[in-house]
């Protein structure tokens, strides 16, 4: 064999593996005090076993990421109490695996020999019992810690449908999925990431509805991942997007069971990170921005309404400045006169042109929104009173702004909450400004300039090969049943084209309708 | 080479978005008076003629754009000279319909502003769109396409509704004789806009492979020869052909004529919208079309397309500057010198001559 070859198959091992464990059980515990610095939360329990007491074991384990009456119970009992009884020290065999396959009772156990292992398993959980004159340790699943229950998630709230919410709990989550697609292609394979926070990230998908493709490169981009500690799924989401110049999101988010689980069967894939209630979902498109959960589970003629009244929504909070602007300062012919006699006399006082009096009050406004989520809960009431006095009264009356504008900036911030998703509004908090200043240069033009290079920017973004737009443009008639209009039930039978192109078709059910009067006659005829 | 795909849908959005572009803003000519619809159906009729002409020519490298083509066709040096001609050919109509809009946004809601700025402007939204591809564009004709149906749809509606088309204007029909209506039809009305149809012979290369491409167009036209006829009749209807000769937008002076109970008024945004939504589409489908000649005929690798579609685009502001600066000389080069002397050469002759060549080829060479 080459040196070539042989080096490189040795580079993965040499980067994987740390130390071999020692043989005695003495110098493995003293390397394992070391390195972790004799910290606190470690707990060491040394002790012997066998009718002599001539075996040394030692069971380690970190205080509070275990749990304790599983690790008294099923481990120390075990090792302390029960073997006491069995002569060990005069069986000519291998006591790890004696013990290993007669005595433990606990549930999942892994074999681990190097010491990188061992710090693993132990950091995350697991209890390790370690005997002297073995080379080999065995990690018992003992993991338990205090975590936040199964709450309502405090984002995308609805008014019917269910209101369980993710978790920070990986297992939780997975488990909360599982409750809803009782399906055994529902495939979850998971990850550490991060050289130090070794966060755990798991890939969901349907296998044979989801594509083989966007999973690849999912797994693909995962593995690209070379960070210190992934703290929330936000940090995947930045790390794996197709896009990074771009005010759009193209990773879906939500702390909906029911949302990820509609869209794993659509074929979407989500991404659970460990830690974060946030489940990603990609690819994601710009109209799964507007769809609410609760569209599902409200009669189809009014979640299309909703719909629309969202992209309406939409429009508004993105333009309803950069209008007004444009209207006053460039085409005060296009404003009905008694409207613009009237806007001209409120107008009067102000010392602003319209562009400075918009963007002041549309960044006090900012101010005020950021400040209201930032505040300690207690004194939250106390935004709203400087904010309804303040921005409304008090600035219309001491002529610094015209009402007409606080109508405006009150529009705009109503519009803007009704997005489902917050990272999509967010985007347009941000284009408005560009917008308003288009407006105050160019008029009517700057907008459509705006909005024209909005739409080519929308026309060239992907999300993991996806075109954005879809299935606007590229057109899809057979997906138009759920983008800006949302069908009924029994015609939603197809699933996303472009998003997945197997296992397309989701349902065979025929509109419900009361069986026919005639038809009965004639089966009766028949029979 | 080709990587990006369009299909034939988005071909026939922008055939259709191509032809409405300047014609629905600007106005097909009034000369042939009360029966100057008639040059419209006409002149449709010769579109579809001149388009089959396009796709017969690239039905004989189907995979490759015009200007590779005429290379295959006449050779390496007289092919390069007409590639030449053809991408300068669509950088001046670029910046002719370019200098059109300019200075009716000028005209009409951009009084105080400099040509410069307007053009500047508009010349920024065609770059990016040519930068970032013909399939971006495609989409993005997908997504405004839409808008522009349903802004000409209300502008239809409203001026019905109120009640402003008088028929009796449209009689009597061919008062002045058959002379006018073909006088006006060739050679003005059957290149603008039917002739400029030649520039989607360096888009078919970019078409998926099911796509019937003969088919897709001559619907395109048909369906834009439709709506320009009725768009044409309506003006004539409200105006009379004797004042529509004289409107400057004769789209935007109807519209401003719509008062209904003094609560539909004032809808001129609606024409002002879709003439700039049509203006970018017109300019970039140009523009773009110059770019990827040139990309190919000099071989300017695609990594380079940022700084050539911005030294093109500052190139077309001035270019834009110098022939319409002066708007009354702009119009009356743009309707009767550009006509006869480049655009029958370039879109008829020119091409006629190309499948003869490329026919004995096939013949002697197949």
């Amino acid at each position: 064999m080459s040196r070539f070859s042989r080096r490189k198959r040795q580079t993965p091992e040499e980067q994987t593996s740390s130390k071999k464990l020692d043989k005695t059980l003495q110098n493995n515990l003293e390397q394992f005090k070391q390195t972790l610095g004799e910290s606190t939360d470690i707990v060491i329990r040394t002790f012997k076993a066998g009718q002599t007491g001539s075996i040394d074991i030692a069971v380690l384990y970190t205080s509070g990421l275990v749990n304790d009456t599983i690790v008294h119970d099923f481990v120390l009992d075990t090792l302390m109490v029960q073997i006491r009884q069995t002569p060990l020290d005069t069986i000519e065999k291998d006591n790890y695996q004696l013990i290993k396959d007669f005595a433990m009772t606990g549930g999942n156990i892994t074999d681990i020999d190097t010491t990188e292992k061992l710090f693993n398993h132990v950091l995350s959980g697991d209890t390790v019992v370690m005997l002297d004159g073995s080379s080999e340790a065995m990690a018992i699943d003992t993991r338990e810690w205090e975590s936040r229950s199964v709450e309502e998630p405090s984002t995308q709230s609805v008014v019917r449908g269910p209101k369980e919410g993710f978790t920070e709990n990986l297992r939780t989550n997975t488990a909360l999925l599982r409750r809803r697609i009782k399906d055994p292609n529902l495939w979850i394979s998971t990850k550490p990431i991060g050289t130090k926070s070794k966060t755990d990230v798991a890939v969901v998908y349907l296998h044979g509805v989801a594509d083989e493709k966007v999973v690849k490169e999912v797994t693909h981009r995962l593995n690209k991942i070379d960070i210190d500690a992934i703290l929330d799924s936000g940090y995947v989401e930045e790390l794996i997007q197709d896009e990074t110049y771009t005010p759009f999101p193209t990773v879906y988010n939500s702390e909906r069971p029911d949302t990820i689980a509609g869209g794993l069967l659509e074929g979407r894939i989500a991404i659970i990170v460990d830690g974060s209630p946030f489940v990603l979902l990609v690819p994601a498109l710009f109209v799964n921005f507007f769809q609410s959960a609760e569209d599902y589970f409200q009669r189809a003629d009014f979640s299309t309404l909703i719909r629309l009244i969202r992209y309406l929504a939409f429009f508004l909070a993105l333009l309803t400045p950069s209008a007004y602007i444009a209207l006053t300062t460039y085409h005060q012919e296009m404003i009905p006169t008694s409207l613009l006699v009237s806007l001209s006399a409120q107008r009067e006082g102000v010392p602003f042109p319209a562009f400075v009096e918009a963007l002041l009050m549309e960044i006090t406004f900012e101010i005020l929104r950021e400040a209201g989520v930032r505040l300690p809960k207690a004194v939250g009431s106390a935004i709203s009173i400087v904010g309804a006095l303040v921005l409304g009264q008090a600035a219309v009356e001491a002529g610094i702004v015209s009402s007409a504008m606080v109508i405006v900036v009150s529009l705009t911030a109503i519009s803007s909450f009704v997005s489902p998703s917050f990272n999509f509004a967010i985007s347009i908090r941000m284009l408005r400004f560009g917008f308003m200043i288009l407006a105050a240069t160019l008029g009517l033009f700057g907008i459509l300039l705006g909005l024209i290079i909005l739409t080519l920017h929308l026309a060239s973004l992907r999300s993991f090969g996806v075109p954005y737009l879809t299935p606007m443009a590229p057109f899809i008639v057979s997906d138009q049943k759920d983008a800006i209009l949302r069908f009924p039930r029994w015609k939603l039978t197809t699933r996303p084209r472009l998003v997945t192109q197997q296992n397309i078709t989701r349902e065979d059910v025929e509109a419900p309708k009361p069986p026919k009067r005639s038809r009965r006659k004639k089966r009766k005829k028949q029979k | 080479m080709v990587t990006e795909k369009i299909n034939g849908l988005q071909l026939f959005i922008m055939i259709l978005l191509l032809e409405l572009g300047s014609a629905v803003v600007l106005g097909f000519t009034f000369e042939a008076g009360n029966s100057s619809w008639l040059v419209i159906i006409m002149s449709t009729l010769g579109g579809i003629a001149l388009y089959v002409l396009y796709t017969h020519l690239s039905s004989y490298h189907p995979t490759l754009l015009l200007t590779q083509a005429v290379r295959k066709i006449t050779g390496p040096v007289i092919g390069f000279l007409i590639a030449i001609v053809y991408i300068g050919y669509f950088f001046y109509i670029a910046a002719r319909v370019l200098g059109d809009f300019s200075n009716l946004l000028q005209l009409t809601i951009l009084q105080g502003t400099p040509l410069l700025v307007v053009a500047g402007a508009f010349t920024l939204m065609v770059g990016i769109a040519s930068y970032l591809g013909i399939e971006v564009l495609a989409r993005t004709a997908e997504v405004l396409f839409p808008w522009v149906i349903v802004f000409g749809g209300l502008f239809l509606f409203f001026v019905y509704i109120d009640g402003l088309p008088d028929f009796r204007n449209l009689q009597p029909i061919l008062d002045k004789g058959w002379k006018p209506i073909i006088d006006t039809t060739f050679p003005q009305g059957l290149t603008f806009p039917f002739g400029e149809l030649i520039v989607f012979l360096m888009f078919f290369p970019y078409l998926a492979g099911s796509t019937n491409i003969t088919r897709v167009g001559i619907m395109g036209v048909i369906m834009s020869g439709i709506i320009l006829t009725i768009t044409q009749v309506t003006i004539l209807a409200v105006h009379g052909a004797e004042t529509a000769k004289l409107l400057t937008i004769p789209l935007l002076e109807t519209i401003s004529l719509v008062n209904i109970q003094d609560i539909i008024q004032r809808m001129d945004p609606l024409v002002i919208i879709t003439m700039i939504v049509l203006g970018f589409f017109k300019i970039a489908l140009f523009f773009h079309a110059a770019i990827i000649g040139m990309h190919e005929t000099f071989l300017i690798p695609r990594s380079k397309r940022i700084w050539l579609v911005s030294g093109a685009g500052i190139i077309l502001i001035i270019i834009t500057y110098m022939i319409s600066h002066d708007y009354v000389r702009h119009i009356f080069v743009g309707l009767e010198i550009v006509p006869m002397y480049v655009h029958v050469p370039l879109q008829i002759i020119l091409p006629v001559l190309l499948i003869g060549i490329a026919f004995l080829r096939h013949k002697i060479n197949p």
